[in-house]
């Protein structure tokens, strides 16, 4: 149910195994497919939001607690005298602790920041999974995002003789 | 049950197109990123290798890194020397315009006249025409050299001239293009579009 707390307009989020949160409206905006159903007016009630368990689901709303825009919101870091450059480090360091997590949580981040369209950790969760394995070996690539390697031997050899340099 | 536990492990993730895109999307924007992705499966391979994907691909990383530049030295004449290491050090025979019937080795008279948008124009002195050709591609134009032009010292340049919205420079090669030539002749500057 949409309440107010202290003049804040407040949002309740669900998860499917029933742990309910609830959070500034600004802050669940983070959230383009929220966005969406609040200006929709589809959003009066709490918001179930499917396939993301509590875990990730209190994960990502600290993410978009962190992220909000400091005017009009509380939660970030910001306060006026801190200047537009320090606030962006403090994020970018703030974003390199969070996504410190295992590759089964971190996979589950891209899917709630896909799902949710939240594009700042759509960015931080897909950029820190490329740069992970983007310097490896095909066969670590393979193993990391659990890829099997269905070509035979032969059209391997091919494709690597197309682009040989790429190889080296 | 084998099966179930496996993609319990987190297989899940990569078997949604949507999402593994969203990943390749931000590999770097270096010259091995996409030929190195299309070798580790079928399926990469099929995700990278779509126009659509490269499109977004471009636009996601903007400007594109320098992979060379083109030559016009003795004895090679027009000939491409790569810029960047391992494993993103393109060969220059990838570029060799020769390849697709533009004479550029040193007893042509063809004369290179710049790059840009990833395509090279060169001046052909023995047809008098300035000639366009994307090495990327293959895809090569002549064009007659502007009669007031041709007796005078020549120059030019290659602009891509595409209008669509949203366009990134570095996907130029099947986009329009102009070519711009000034020459002066008898103190006089002249330019032709």
């Amino acid at each position: 149910m949409a309440t107010r707390e202290a003049g804040k307009k407040m949002i309740m989020l669900k998860s499917p195994d029933g742990m309910e949160f609830e959070v500034e409206e600004a802050v669940a905006m983070e959230s383009q497919t929220i966005r969406k159903m609040i200006e929709d007016d589809c959003a009066d009630t709490a918001i179930l939001i499917p396939n993301i368990n509590s875990k990730i689901l209190s994960r990502v709303i600290e993410y978009c607690n962190k992220h909000v825009p400091t005017t009009g919101a509380t939660g970030a870091a910001a306060s006026d005298t801190v200047a537009p450059a320090a606030l962006a480090e403090d994020l970018k360091i703030w974003d390199a602790e969070f996504i410190k997590v295992n590759r089964a949580t971190r996979f589950n981040l891209i899917q709630a920041a896909s799902y949710l369209n939240i594009k700042g950790l759509l960015d931080l969760t897909s950029q820190t999974t490329i740069d992970t394995i983007s310097d490896n070996s095909l066969e670590e690539i393979r193993s990391f995002l659990s890829t099997k390697n269905d070509y035979l031997p032969e059209e391997e050899q091919t494709i690597r003789r197309e682009n040989q340099w790429a190889f080296q | 049950m084998i099966r179930r536990s496996r993609r319990r492990r987190g297989t899940y993730l990569t078997d949604d197109d949507d999402l593994l895109r969203e990943i390749l999307l931000r590999l770097p924007p270096r010259p091995s990123s996409l030929p190195r992705a299309s070798a580790v499966c079928k399926r990469w391979r099929g995700l990278v290798t779509d126009p659509k994907f490269l499109r977004r691909f471009y636009a996601h990383h903007r400007k594109p890194p320098l992979i060379g530049v083109f030559n016009d030295r003795y004895p090679d004449r027009v000939a491409f020397r790569a810029v960047l290491g391992r494993p993103n050090r393109i060969p220059p025979q990838r570029f060799d315009m020769r390849r697709h019937g533009v004479e550029t080795d040193s007893g042509s008279r063809t004369r290179l006249l710049g790059c840009r948008h990833a395509r090279v124009l060169l001046m052909d002195h023995v047809h008098t025409e300035l000639v366009v050709c994307a090495p990327v591609t293959g895809e090569q134009r002549r064009v007659p050299v502007p009669p007031d032009l041709v007796r005078g010292f020549l120059n030019g340049a290659v602009l891509c001239a595409a209008g669509d919205l949203g366009h990134v420079h570095g996907d130029c090669h099947s986009s329009p293009f102009k070519v711009v030539s000034v020459s002066r002749k008898d103190n006089r500057p002249t330019a032709r579009v």
